[in-house]
Parts: structure tokens; sequence; C-alpha cells
């Protein structure tokens, strides 16, 4: 298990007997799969560079934001397996109740989050949604500024300097910008948008900051969720800043 | 009559370049160093994406973007990117808004373009419009098999609100799978208009140097030898250079201007056959103190607009705040933020001008609630401390920089007496009605004019900075004794004068 598969998923074993325990291990051993891919590639640095990385980062952005949310709010991922389970399950048939990117990871602002009106179909439960971030980032996020703040632990990891930089009210927007552009950005490589050569788009430059941005965004919302007191399978908090701190280039 | 050695004239003329803008480009890999935490943003600027880069003044801004656009083409024609610094700094007077400002902005833009391009086998039409702009540059892209990178610097100031509105428009308008804007802006800026979502549209990266990074006092030590080399190991006496570096870094919150500043004032005494120890040092950070902080309020106050009186509650509140940290010998400040909130607009000029610079966004107090912490400039700390005199036990606490903040409580009486500030319902600029005699060479303006040039200007009947800032070019090179120098110099000081 990889340092960012470990703050992702958190503290799952092999061979646990839970369901959502079975469910993390997978998506723990995909993305650390999938970081090993990625570092192979990388060192060749062959022309195959700018077609497999968009495909990469998108994977990595896309196993690490469903792990989230089955750590967060398992309802989604274990009914989700039970689908998957199903005899009648067809892979060739559009999964309605499948994981999407908009309105499990994003959605769209809440209005009024929390009129005596509103029916809670009505509360978008995405992950980087309006409610979550009320009822788990932000207590989560402070949690995490006061351990940093009693412990000195910051030291000169520029990542976790520039958190503690982050006013609470606005981990959620900077974590939802950085996440809706990575997630377009590495998304134009995988559907092959471009009609024009791809080195223009996806030049050594942009492929490196591109990469550097997902892996960045996927820790750090990785280590905040360890600090929440309502997800599963939480590192301890000294854990949790050691391996994002062994992710930082 | 004394000879300077090489290595002195070096020194000598590097000891004057206080903004990346004015380096020769020949000399700017020289003097401009970068640790790996700046290099890391500066392949952000090359790569593709809009970025709004913030920093207050001096933090090196303009300096990554002039790093950022040597790293690509023309300057460097293997790169498959093509990139175009564009400093606002010397743009016309753009008071407009809407499609005037957008004409303006956009012929002047395009103009730049050309200038950088000249030399080069493709062309670049004039674009009076956004449409026209965004279409020349596509074009652009396809002639040259490149993408774009426009970095703007100096793009965006606090009190000019409405046109920034125009601005971020623009660049939000500008940005597409070929074309990135990247924009240098103030802490401070917070109206984008009602089009851009800054989290959306861009990455907004704050350019902090704090000596907790790794690399931070190695930094330094490589400005201070390459551009002052007579500053040697045989000249302090106490510390080494390489801690003296660091220590001045810290000192100035890791702002190279401020550095620059120190630097060239330890030179003077240094020249002068004293060796630099804790004395000497000591006073150098007082006069930095003295001679750079608080002038720099002044320079700023006429050209806030609307914010004017956000300035002198800024002089209380750093007097408040620097006072209140030598009482605890204390390098930082935590603050409630409600009273952080009341006088916001305070806080964000200290921070343009170094006085301030935020480390932590929301710290817990020991008295219930939280705020920010900010570090604060060790130079207007050691004016505030009972005798003024830096020690050696002083210079190596502050080095180590560790130790508790001062915590500011909301019940507590320290900002009772400072009223809080409400912004004007004007955002004209005071600077632009004052006479230019205040353009003369002074603590406020080091770049300033003579004042055989300034009795030129007057006898030309241009009176007020605004004058001088309309101008023409043909009009201001019919006067006697001037010729292309001199009016790079007027552009430049007035430009600075206007600009923030």
């Amino acid at each position: 298990m990889s340092n960012l598969s470990e703050l992702i998923c958190g503290k799952v074993i092999a061979g646990s007997s839970g369901n959502l325990a079975q469910s993390l291990w997978h998506m723990s051993t995909t993305l650390s799969l999938l970081e090993s891919e990625f570092h192979n590639l990388k060192s060749r640095r062959s022309a195959i560079s700018p077609l497999a990385t968009p495909f990469f980062l998108r994977s990595i952005i896309e196993v690490s934001c469903t792990s989230l949310i089955a750590r967060l709010d398992p309802f989604r991922i274990l009914t989700l397996a039970k689908i998957q389970g199903q005899s009648t399950y067809d892979t060739t048939q559009k999964i309605s109740g499948a994981i999407q990117w908009k309105g499990d990871v994003v959605a769209d602002r809440a209005k009024e989050l929390w009129s005596i009106k509103i029916k809670s179909n009505d509360m978008t439960r995405a992950l980087l949604g309006d409610y979550q971030d009320e009822i788990f980032w932000k207590p989560a996020f402070e949690k995490l500024l006061d351990y940093l703040q009693m412990t000195g632990k910051v030291g000169k990891s520029s990542w976790l300097a520039e958190l503690v930089n982050i006013d609470i009210t606005s981990i959620i927007p900077f974590l939802r910008g950085l996440a809706s552009t990575a997630y377009s950005k590495t998304s134009k490589g995988v559907h092959h948008e471009f009609v024009l050569s791809i080195s223009s788009y996806y030049d050594d430059a942009t492929l490196d900051q591109l990469t550097y941005d997902v892996i960045k965004l996927v820790a750090t919302m990785g280590l905040v969720v360890n600090f929440a007191e309502n997800s599963h399978y939480n590192l301890t908090n000294s854990r949790a800043i050691t391996c994002y701190k062994a992710i930082e280039p | 009559m004394n000879t300077l050695t090489p290595h002195q004239m070096r020194t000598d003329d590097f000891a004057l370049i206080l903004a990346a803008e004015e380096c020769q480009p020949d000399a700017f890999d020289e003097i401009h160093k970068f640790s790996d935490h700046d290099r890391r943003l500066i392949r952000k600027l090359v790569a593709h994406g809009p970025v709004l880069l913030q920093g207050g003044r001096g933090t090196g801004k303009s300096a990554f973007m002039i790093a950022a656009s040597r790293e690509m083409a023309p300057h460097n024609p293997d790169s498959s990117v093509l990139g175009l610094y564009i400093s606002l700094r010397y743009v016309p007077l753009l008071q407009a808004t809407g499609q005037d400002y957008e004409m303006q902005f956009c012929t002047w833009v395009s103009r730049q373009i050309q200038k950088t391009l000249a030399g080069q086998s493709y062309n670049f039409e004039d674009s009076k419009d956004i449409r026209l702009l965004k279409n020349n540059l596509t074009e652009l892209t396809k002639t040259t098999n490149k993408r774009v990178v426009l970095l703007f610097d100096d793009a965006a100031h606090i009190g000019r609100e409405t046109s920034l509105a125009s601005f971020f428009d623009i660049f939000r308008t500008l940005s597409s799978e070929t074309i990135s804007c990247k924009a240098a802006i103030y802490p401070g800026v917070t109206e984008f208009g009602t089009r851009f979502d800054v989290y959306n549209d861009a990455s907004v990266i704050d350019v902090v140097r704090s000596p907790e990074q790794a690399g931070f006092t190695q930094l330094f030590y490589n400005i201070m030898t390459s551009r002052y080399p007579v500053l040697t190991n045989e000249r302090v006496t106490g510390f080494t250079l390489h801690s003296l570096a660091g220590f001045l870094g810290r000192t100035v919150l890791g702002n190279v201007r401020g550095f620059v500043f120190a630097c060239n004032d330890l030179l003077e005494r240094a020249e002068s056959g004293d060796t630099i120890g804790y004395n000497l040092l000591g006073d150098t950070l007082i006069r930095l103190a003295a001679d750079y902080y608080w002038p720099l309020l002044d320079e700023v106050k006429p050209k806030l607009g609307r914010y004017v009186p956000a300035v002198d509650a800024a002089q209380q509140v750093a007097e408040v705040i620097f006072q209140a940290c030598a009482s605890n010998t204390s390098q930082s400040v935590l603050i409630h933020r409600q009273i952080v909130a009341r006088y916001s607009k305070s806080f964000e000029i200290l921070e343009y001008a170094g006085f301030i610079a935020r480390r932590e966004a929301s710290r817990a107090l020991k008295s219930g609630g939280r705020g920010p912490r900010f570090s604060i400039n060790l130079c207007n700390l050691l004016e505030r401390i009972s005798g003024s005199r830096l020690t050696s036990s002083l210079f190596d606490s502050w080095s180590e920089g560790s130790g508790a903040p001062t915590e500011i409580h909301e019940r507590g009486v320290l900002f009772d007496a400072i009223d809080i500030p409400h912004p004007n319902d004007s955002e004209d600029m005071e600077i632009l009605g004052m006479q230019i005699d205040i353009l003369e060479k002074s603590k406020s303006y080091p770049y300033g004019l003579t004042r055989n040039k300034i009795n030129s200007l007057k006898e030309a009947n241009i009176i007020t900075v605004g004058d001088l800032a309309n101008s023409s070019d043909e009009s201001l090179l019919a006067i006697d004794g001037v010729g292309d120098v001199f009016l790079d110099r007027f552009r430049s000081v007035v430009g600075q004068a206007i600009w923030m």
C-alpha cells in the first residue's frame, strides 16, 4: 500500500470481511497500481506520455474521490456494490446508480442550506457539495489546523504551510476549484477532444504541473478526511501527516 | 581618484536595481536567484492554465513572471510555448470602463506583443477589441505552432475596482485551450467582477517566502553574494555571511526588495571601512524602519482611491501590533478574526507594504475564538524594543524564530482608539492632482527625478502627476534636454507613482 492509497483509503487491511473494507481494499490496491504504472510511464518519458498521462491522472482522481465518498458516506458505495453483485448486472448497460462526477463529487450550489422547507432529497450529498462542506469538511479542517498548531508539525512542508494559510470557509472552494480544473483538463485527454496536435496542449510543462496538481489535490482531500469524526478507517493524526509529507515532492 | 574594481562596479550597478522589470535582460539571470519552491511556481506560470500570482510589494512577482517568460519563446526558441510578458505598469492611464477600457487595453496589449515579437518571422496585427485580440492570438498559435502564455504584470491594484472588473472579464475571455493568462495581483484585490469566479477561473498562488521553507537562507545568501560580491565573511563579525543573509531575509519577511534596501544600507557602512557587527546591523534595521517601511505608507496613500482612510488606520494598527509584540518579545501576532474583519483593508495595506505577512489563516486563541497569525517585520519591531539595540542574544533568538505569538483578543482594548475606516465614495486618485514636485528623489520615491528635470517639466506646463501621466511621448520629447532615456525615466517614475 502506497502513502497515497493509505491516506485516501484509510486503515484497511487485506482479507477484511466487511463489505466497506473490501471495497476500500480493492480501491486501495487499484490506486497503488495506478501510481506504480504511472511512475513507470514517467520514468520512460516516451512519446506516449501525452496520451497516457491524462488517463492515469483522471483515474487517480476518480478512484480517490470514490474512496473518500466510501469513507464519508458509505451508503452510495455499499448500494453500488450490491447492484454490481447482482446476476442481472450487465456491463454493456448504463448503470444509473454509478458514481457520477456531477452529483456525487461536485453539485450545484445550494441556495438556502437550512431552510425548514428543504426536503432531504434536495440536500446534495456530493463529496465537495455545500452540505458536506458544512457538516464534514469545515469541522475536519479545523481539527487538522488545531492539530498542526498543537504539534508544530508544519515543519518545512510547503503544502502544509499553504494549507494553514487557507481560511476554514475557503477550504472547499479551494478544493472544488482544483478538482474541477484537474478533472476537466485530464478529461480532454481521455476523450480525445483535440482536433489539433495534442502536444501543443499537453506539453511537458503542462503535464508536469497537472500531475503535481492532481497528486496534491487528492492527497489534501485524503489528509482532511482522516481528521473527520464521521469518516471510516481513519489513520492516526500523526500517521496521516507523515503520509502527506511523504507524498509531497 | 578611487577606481572601482570590477566587483565593486557590479555591486554598484546591481544595488540600484530594485525591481525586476527595471533590470537589463543580460543581467537578469546573474542577480535573480530562485529556490526550489520558487522554481515550482515558475513552472506553473509556464504550464497551460490561468493563474493569479498574489503577493505584496517587492515579493518578487515580476521576477517570477520575467523568469517564466525567459523559459519560453521567443527568448528560448526551442520552447513549444510562446511567452509574452506584458507589464501593465507602463500602460497609459486606464480610467475608462466597459468598452472604452476594452479598446484601450486591447490596443495597448497588441502593441506590446508587436514589440516583443519584433525581429521574429511572424506578424501580429493591431487589435482594437477583445474578439480581434483573441483571433489574432489564436492565429499566432497556428503560425508559430506554439501555445501562448500572456503574463500580465502589475495587473490589479487595491482601490481600482471599476477597471478590475473589466480586466478580469478580458482575462477570462482570452483564456482558451491554446492561450493562458497569468496575472500578478496585490493582496487586497478582492473585487473580480460578476463574471469572474476566482477559484474556478484561475489558480491563485500566494508568493510566500517564509523562513520555514527549505532553502530560505540559502536563497538570500545567493542573492546577497550575486548582487554584493564585496560583502564577504571578512566584512562581518559575530556571525557568518550565510547567517546574516538568513537573518536579514527573515527580518524583511522574505521580501526581496526590503532585503536589497537592507543590503544597500549595510554596503554603505561597509564601504566606509566598518565591519558589520551587531551594532551596525541594528542601525541598518532601524534605518530601514524609518526610511523604508513607514514612508511606504505615505507613498501608497494618494494612490488608494476610495481606501485612503484605511491608511491612517493601518499606521495605528501597525503601531499597536509592534508595541504589543515588543512587550512580549514575540515575532508574530495572532489577532481575533473579528478585529481583522473590522480593519480588513488596513491589514491588507500592511501586508502589501511588508509590515506583516500572514502565515496562518485561522488559528485558535487561548482566550477563545480564532484568527489569522501574522509574522511581523523585525525592523519595526526593533524600533519598539527598549533601547532599540540588536544584541547577539536577540540576533540568535530571532534567527531561531521560535516562540509563541502575541495574542490580541476580541475583548481587549488595544484597538479601541482606532476608528474603523470607511471607504470614500469616490475612486479618484489623489496622486493625479498632486504637484509633480512630489516625484523628486526622496525616501518615498527612491527612483525619483532630479530638481532640474522637475523644473523642465514645469516650464513645459506639466504641473501635476496627472499632467505627466497623460502627456504624449511627442510632447515630452519636445522638452529641451529630454531624449529617449529621459522619456523612459519619466514613464518609469510616473508609473511607480500611480501604480502600487
